[in-house]
């Protein structure tokens, strides 16, 4: 027999990938007093999406990947629309391949995020390029892509903890 | 009953991937098509966002505070091993100042006598909105914060945004506790200046560098770096003079301008109102020259 409580952990323990990405999409918002971090804040939501669709695809339906990706257009100030696309198109890709790289250990995890990361650096600055009707500088888009790659272990291992704790039996 | 419940569960795992598929492709559809549409009809977009900005606007604010309160500790700790020299340096400010003070006493008497002797009416001083930055939005594309004041608050589109040092942006998209600013060192960003000594006008054009540059600027004005620029509060979007920069480098065909706002380390800022049909006067609160 399922109680009511046993009800309420099991759903508070289901969303608990949505609740560390949104978490993950506020905190990244959040402005530190180092110089330029700003403008190469590292795109850690996008880590939250990759990892989800990687290891837990039936706990983050496209609709809550849909909903992130408003929320960090609206906290970034991106053309609403923008994040979502490119947030929906990462688990897409990862949805359909993650069978193939599961199977090749973490480094292989790694190296794909480094396609994804090319390819959302490369749309993103494609879209920016045409919206603004000018070449933006990609100096900043570069040093961006590159701590991103870099902090995306760092985030990997904080998502595979909350995994572990509330996911463990699910 | 075991028998149809694994059936039904062998048909409704198809149905499901199909649901989820089609939904990808569908909700792909719809951000693209929002894309397009937040940039043909802006007014809508605008208002949907600063729906959810307003509210995520308390959460932000409450987060960034411990981040502020840190930074405001190591600064402190910093300046605690700097006391002594950055005493004699207060010190020696503190002679000059009080001899510009005593110019501006000088001045501001003059300046009173003379507007009698003009029965010239000064404009109204502005209502200043304070408001914290919570969320610091700026991407590699886009150079943006979002403060915790909005339309209930008397913030208003278009308005003038500074600091203590001088002019931080303007009002780009109000929500009821939120708005966003749009920096002026942003992409989109065209204010309209002058240079203080030579009075001679230009535009100050953001390209998402710490450092935005002068466009159409006459050809025989003179320019050399440390040259202060003002807004000169044509077009009406802006008051006339606030400080806003000086001038950082001169180089081929090109100015650039260093801010007098330090983006990195931006919390609180005064939003100017002017009431709602004001015809813009010169700024009355300026912040202190220089930096």
């Amino acid at each position: 027999m399922i109680t009511f409580w046993q009800r309420v952990d099991h759903f508070v323990r289901h969303l608990s990938p949505f609740a560390t990405t949104v978490l993950l999409v506020v905190l990244n918002a959040i402005p530190l007093p180092i110089p330029d971090y700003r403008t190469v804040v590292p795109l850690v939501p996008l880590m939250a999406i990759y990892y989800w669709a990687m290891y837990r695809p039936d706990l983050m339906p496209v609709l809550a990947v849909f909903i992130v990706g408003l929320l960090e257009d609206v906290l970034t100030g991106a053309p609403l629309g923008f994040n979502a696309f490119l947030f929906l198109a990462t688990h897409g890709i990862v949805r359909s391949q993650r069978r193939f790289i599961l199977g090749h250990g973490f480094f292989a995890i790694w190296a794909v995020f480094v396609v994804i990361v090319a390819g959302v650096g490369g749309l993103s600055w494609l879209v920016a390029t045409i919206l603004y009707q000018g070449a933006v500088p990609p100096a900043p888009a570069v040093a961006q892509l590159g701590l991103t790659l870099a902090v995306f272990p760092c985030v990997a291992w904080f998502l595979l903890k909350v995994q572990r704790t509330f996911l463990m039996r699910l | 009953m075991g028998y149809r419940a694994g059936s039904l569960k062998r048909l409704a795992t198809p149905v499901r991937v199909a649901v989820q598929r089609s939904a990808l492709v569908l909700l792909l559809l719809a951000s693209a098509a929002m894309v397009g549409f937040s940039r043909a009809d802006i007014s809508k977009a605008e208002r949907l966002r600063m729906v959810v900005a307003d509210a995520f606007v308390p959460l932000l604010d409450a987060l960034s505070r411990p981040a502020a309160t840190v930074h405001d500790a190591i600064d402190e700790l910093h300046e605690l091993a700097a006391i002594k020299a950055e005493n004699m340096r207060l010190r020696d400010e503190n002679v000059r100042l009080q001899h510009w003070q005593q110019v501006a006493r000088e001045l501001d008497a003059e300046n009173r006598g003379l507007k009698d002797l003009l029965k010239f009416i000064a404009p109204g001083e502005p209502r200043t909105v304070a408001a914290r930055v919570v969320s610091d939005s700026s991407t590699a594309y886009v150079r943006s914060v979002l403060v915790n004041a909005g339309s209930d608050d008397g913030v208003r589109k278009g308005q003038a945004v500074v600091d203590g040092n001088g002019l931080v942006g303007r009002v780009t998209e109000v929500g009821q506790r939120a708005a966003r600013v749009l920096l002026v060192t942003d992409i989109n960003s065209r204010i309209p200046i002058l240079l203080e000594a030579t009075r001679h006008t230009a535009i100050l054009s953001g390209d998402n560098s710490d450092r935005p540059k002068l466009r159409f600027l006459p050809v025989e004005a003179e320019v050399a770096p440390g040259d202060r620029i003002v807004t000169s509060g044509h077009g009406g979007v802006f008051p006339a003079g606030i400080a806003v920069g000086v001038v950082a480098a001169v180089g081929a065909g090109e100015v650039r301008i260093q801010p007098l706002v330090n983006f990195d380390r931006l919390e609180f800022v005064r939003i100017l109102d002017y009431g709602p049909d004001a015809v813009l006067p010169p700024a009355s609160v300026r912040g202190p020259a220089g930096r």
